[in-house]
């Protein structure tokens, strides 16, 4: 485990070569990031191994007395300033080793590699293979990084990295305009969200005057913090998170960013980056549960999320933009999981709905690939066409529906069980509407393009490769077989509850009157979908003519798009152009450019004492030693 | 082995410097003409074997030697470390130039050796005699230097007024020196401070004997009032020599003052109280007139004499504190000074590389250099903006900790007035990168006969990397700093 930290740094090794030759070995620059996920994944599996074999035992692993986990730290000093007392500023470069940075790391490798092997095939024609694989190398590096680092200064450089990363490949296709849009779009407004999370680092800062994570949570423990002080920073964590997570109301860049690769959607926008901010608020949990109001947010922008993609989910025409929002109302699922206290819940989610999403995005890479279309309506029976994919597809789709023994089974049966526990009837009725709509949108996505009926010809469509199609292989052999962990996991005595928890250990246990009754609202919705989208029964059309008017409102997702413009052409840009106006006659023309001009003056007047003559220095040095000798005569005298 | 203050062989750096020098020299007899390039090659290979007879022979010992003349500790130890360093860039960087430029090529290694010896031995003296013949040594070798182009008139010109300026405050220095040995008897600076804190702190012979020890070293550094041979002298020199004057020649001069400060002026108290109202008030003057000028600058060469002006006055702010803080800002001035060297060589190895074989020299000459040369202009982009003080290079974690010891030892206002010193110099450098990478040059690629050979890759590259690692990964070579400090505690 102490060589955790190469993983970052092969990777990082990986961007810069590839950045270098990618261009010089276009078709092969995916040699190097791929080579290096591969040595991360060894370190990362041997250093597993290790944890569950030897934690106990190694000296640098203590059990937290907040979490109760197994926590193994490992930092150098990095930089400190200042002198003892208050003012140092010690900052360590370090990593931490605990089930919850192990988990969401080895989702995080797993998921590059198959992705990255996926997109030798995706991506083999495109002009900038080799920056594509360059900001891939460099968005696992710092994915990795901020999965693993121990302290808050070093979580935000890899927390902008990955926005960095976001970014560059939201916007890979940047001669369409409309990535270039969005590329725009996820930036500015996670960085809303980035603000908040500065901001509460800094606090913690102020609060703590250290950086690290476990010092924060010690104090926390201590109970030094005051309440109001405890709520205001996780609020700015939880912005952080909100931004990152796209939860309501910043959710509207996720669906914009499927402009970017399918792969890329796959890996950064499903099942690895956008998770980050479920991992900061399960990061920080110990602050979080100290805050009864917090938590109680975090459950209601959940709930408000994840209903409201769900709903959105199920008009959605684009497959892409569908998944992503199913993405969204997941990620609202795992929030309101964290905020109603079902930490191991809300990870085993975030880990079942990586691979299961992971896999259904790499499908729509399929279809996008072969036919070139992502439109559902224009599909239909594309079983035919893409046998292969149609099983993948399914597999993944039913996972995240919540069919029995598959990983996502396991995982939402215990968010479920959680919500149900700890937050009141509301709560639970609302996620079992959750339940119903995941349910219902899964089986249109299924049903619609692969075995709707075929009013286009496929002749044409492109063959899958190979390469394309093993890693959607692996995937879903993780997607079936993952949610055992639930119940065993190997080399612990027990389930994946006494591997991740928070202060207790629990073991997972199925309850029969929750699991049925989510299991009939499951298979309701499937047969709802069946009656809706096979059979076109009559009725639901009269439902639909009659609440046309809400699903006019829910296609155009409730208007956010526009309702922001409006904000945005309203009250941001007159105030930036004020904003602009002073800076640019206040600081520009007075504050910058005058002491500029003065400066400039002065230096130009005062050059002229040098003059290139000796005599002139030596008179000029030696006047120097008088008005010395004179200054210092009077220093002495006062 | 000797036993006690006599142990010679403390000094074997030195003796292995003083002997690799004339094996240098006699090798140059030997290699014929066309293949000098080994003179300095054997100098490398022989200086990266002194950093390992260094490290092995005087790492972790403080030890008086020649009954206190010279006391090897750790200060004298890192900053040993140092000048071999400086010396195997400066000469790996000097090697193309070298070969088109100058004449007696040979000599031209052995006497960076001999000024590096000239350094060691001025880091470790405790007594003003010694330091005042090292520094003589160190003088003379860089005179040569300077004028080594013996057929360029102003590196002819930059020669004589760098021995008039030498000698002018190397006569003051002695006169100083002399006039406080008629009122201490002795010229150990343990002795000279032991009296100025009892009995001679009014004696105005003493007094003024110390104020000229003071300014003859404040020549040396080029501080404000006495820095006008600077810009002349960096101008005319063969560039890789301005590189050794602005960088090996400007830590050993301040590693110098710093250890006479510590030595002398610091147990007398109430002459330290006074005194350093005066560091200050030179490092202020030193800090503006330097960045001031440099703006207005259109050479190159004269634009970075200018900023070296600037950093000695940053330098000298630091000084200022000593006293007020513990050991803290002498660990800061060891990492700036560090961190100063690494910038500066990826600056002039860059601009060497460029300049070497055409006669570039104003900074709209190098208009159009980021298209045809990139990695050298990138080098030059990356250490300007290091010298600035940005973030991300290692000058910015240098000013910030030197800027934070300084507040720290009650000086807020002082590191206030560096920081906008900071800003004015991120100006000029801007100039320089604008023209870099901005400006539409002059005539189609020019810089078309550049040709860069391995050992200055080697140079670029290495110094490129040191100013990032340096600056987002500080603590194992501040760690290594750390012991200096116990010097003022």
């Amino acid at each position: 485990m102490q060589y955790f930290w190469l993983i970052p740094v092969i990777s990082f090794i990986a961007f810069i070569i590839t950045s270098l030759v990618g261009n010089k070995i276009l078709k092969q620059a995916w040699i190097f990031p791929v080579v290096a996920i591969i040595l991360g994944l060894g370190i990362y599996c041997f250093g597993l191994t290790e944890y569950l074999q030897s934690r106990f035992d190694l000296e640098h692993c203590v059990r937290s007395s907040v979490t109760g986990m197994v926590g193994c730290n490992y930092s150098v000093g990095w930089f400190s300033a200042g002198v003892t007392g208050k003012e140092t500023v010690d900052s360590f470069l370090g990593f931490t080793v605990d089930p919850l940075s192990l988990s969401v790391a080895g989702l995080a490798i797993f998921v590059a590699l198959m992705v990255q092997i996926y997109s030798i095939g995706y991506m083999k024609d495109d002009p900038r293979f080799g920056w594509y694989y360059s900001v891939q190398a460099l968005f696992i590096s710092s994915m990795i990084l901020l999965a693993l680092s121990d302290n808050f200064l070093l979580l935000y450089v890899a927390w902008e990295l990955v926005g960095l990363c976001s970014y560059l490949l939201i916007g890979f296709w940047y001669e369409k305009p409309d990535a270039k849009e969005a590329a725009k779009k996820a930036f500015t407004v996670t960085r809303l969200g980035d603000v908040g999370l500065l901001i509460g680092v800094l606090l913690i800062w102020i609060e703590v005057g250290s950086f690290n994570m476990s010092d924060l949570f010690s104090y926390v423990a201590s109970g030094q913090m005051e309440s109001w002080v405890i709520f205001s920073i996780s609020g700015l964590l939880f912005l952080g998170a909100m931004g990152k997570s796209a939860q309501f109301p910043f959710h509207v860049w996720l669906p914009d960013a499927m402009e970017g690769p399918t792969p890329v959607s796959a890996l950064i926008h499903a099942a690895t980056m956008v998770a980050a901010g479920v991992y900061l608020v399960a990061r920080t949990y110990p602050l979080f549960v100290e805050s009864e109001a917090m938590m109680l947010i975090v459950s209601i922008i959940g709930l408000i999320t994840a209903i409201g993609a769900a709903l959105i989910c199920c008009v959605s025409i684009d497959l892409k933009r569908a998944l992503a929002y199913s993405t969204i109302s997941h990620l609202g699922l795992m929030m309101l999981s964290l905020g109603a206290f079902g930490y191991t819940a809300a990870i085993l989610h975030l880990l079942a709905h990586g691979f299961s999403k992971a896999l259904l995005f790499l499908g729509s890479g399929n279809i996008m690939h072969s036919i070139d279309d992502l439109d559902i309506n224009r599909m239909g029976g594309l079983k035919s066409v893409l046998p292969g994919t149609t099983i993948l597809f399914c597999i993944g789709a039913l996972s995240l529906a919540g069919i029995p023994l598959l990983s996502g089974f396991w995982s939402k049966d215990e968010v479920i069980v959680s919500i149900v526990h700890n937050r009141n009837i509301l709560f639970a009725i609302s996620s079992m509407i959750l339940v119903f709509l995941s349910g219902f949108y899964m089986i249109r996505l299924i049903i619609t393009p692969f075995f709707g009926t075929q009013n286009r010809d496929y002749s044409n469509a492109h063959k899958l490769p190979m390469v394309m199609l093993i890693p959607m292989g692996v995937l879903a052999v993780f997607v079936v077989l993952f949610g055992w962990v639930a119940l065993y996991m190997p080399g612990l005595p027990s389930s994946f509850g006494t591997f991740l928890f928070y202060s207790h250990p629990k073991n997972f246990h199925l309850e029969p009157d929750i699991a049925s009754i989510t299991l009939v609202v499951t298979l309701l919705s499937f047969g709802a979908g069946y009656l809706f989208y096979v059979k076109r029964i009559s009725i639901f059309q009269t439902f639909k003519t009659r609440m046309k008017f809400l699903i006019t409102i829910i296609e155009n997702k409730y208007y956010f798009d526009e309702l922001y413009q409006i904000l945005v052409d309203k009250i941001v840009l007159p105030i930036a152009s004020l904003v602009a106006l002073f800076d640019r006659v206040l600081v520009n023309d007075i504050g910058i450019n005058g002491p500029g001009h003065i400066t400039r003056s002065i230096g130009s007047l005062i050059r002229y004492h040098v003059t290139g003559r000796i005599y002139v220095y030596l008179g000029l040095m030696t006047s120097g030693m008088i008005i010395l000798g004179i200054l210092w005569l009077w220093i002495v005298r006062l | 082995m000797i036993e006690g203050s006599n142990n010679l062989l403390l000094l074997t750096p030195e003796f292995v410097l003083a002997g690799l020098a004339l094996l240098v020299f006699t090798a140059d007899l030997i290699i014929p003409e066309g293949k000098k390039e080994w003179v300095g090659r054997i100098a490398v290979v022989g200086l990266i074997g002194l950093l390992f007879v260094t490290a092995s022979t005087v790492m972790g010992i403080t030890q008086p030697v020649y009954n206190n003349f010279l006391l090897v500790d750790h200060y004298s130890f890192v900053f040993k470390m140092i000048f071999i360093t400086v010396g195997i860039i400066t000469i790996l960087m000097s090697e193309e130039f070298v070969k088109t430029n100058l004449t007696s090529q040979g000599e031209y290694y052995g006497l960076v050796l001999l000024a590096i010896l000239g350094m060691n031995i001025l880091v470790q003296s405790q007594e003003f005699l010694t330091a005042y013949i090292s520094l003589e040594l160190l003088s003379f070798c860089l005179y040569v230097l300077v004028g080594y182009s013996k057929f360029n008139p102003k590196s002819n010109e930059a020669a004589i007024k760098y021995i008039i300026f030498g000698t002018f405050s190397s006569a003051i220095l002695l006169y100083g020196l002399s006039m406080v040995y008629s009122v201490v008897g002795s010229t150990l600076y343990s002795d000279i401070a032991q009296v100025l804190s009892t009995s001679g702190f009014m004696d105005p012979v003493a007094m003024l004997g110390i104020t000229f020890i003071m300014i003859g070293i404040a020549f040396k550094l080029g501080i404000v009032p006495f820095h006008s041979w600077i810009p002349d002298v960096y101008e005319g020199a063969p560039i890789p020599v301005t590189a050794y004057l602005a960088i090996g020649a400007k830590i050993a001069a301040f590693a110098f003052l710093a250890r006479v400060v510590i030595g002398v002026m610091l147990p007398a108290e109430e002459l330290w109280s006074s005194w350093k109202i005066i560091f200050a008030i030179l490092a202020i003057s030193t800090m503006v007139i330097g960045n001031g000028i440099a703006i207005v600058q259109t050479k190159v060469k004269r634009m970075l004499a200018y900023s070296s002006i600037g950093h000695s006055g940053v330098l000298l702010s630091g000084i200022v504190v000593f006293g007020s803080t513990n050991g803290i800002v002498l660990e800061s001035l060891g990492y700036y000074l560090v961190g100063y060297a690494v910038t500066s060589f990826a600056v002039f190895s860059a601009i060497t590389a460029v300049t070497y074989n055409n006669n570039i020299e104003l900074i709209k000459d190098f208009a159009g250099l980021s298209d045809e040369k990139p990695l050298l202009s990138a080098s030059i982009a990356i250490g300007l903006f290091s010298l600035a003080g940005l973030p991300l290079f290692v000058g910015f974690t240098i000013k910030f900790y030197l800027f934070s010891s300084i507040s720290i030892g009650g000086y807020l206002w002082l590191a206030g007035i560096a920081v906008l010193a900071s800003l004015v110099s991120l100006y000029y450098y801007l100039i320089m990168i604008k023209s870099m990478y901005v400006d539409v040059p002059e005539q189609e690629r020019a810089h078309a006969d550049i040709t860069v050979r391995w050992p200055m890759w080697i140079v670029i590259i290495l110094s490129i990397l040191m100013t990032i690692a340096l600056g987002i990964y500080p603590d194992p070579l501040v760690n290594q700093l750390n012991e200096i400090s116990d010097l003022l505690k």
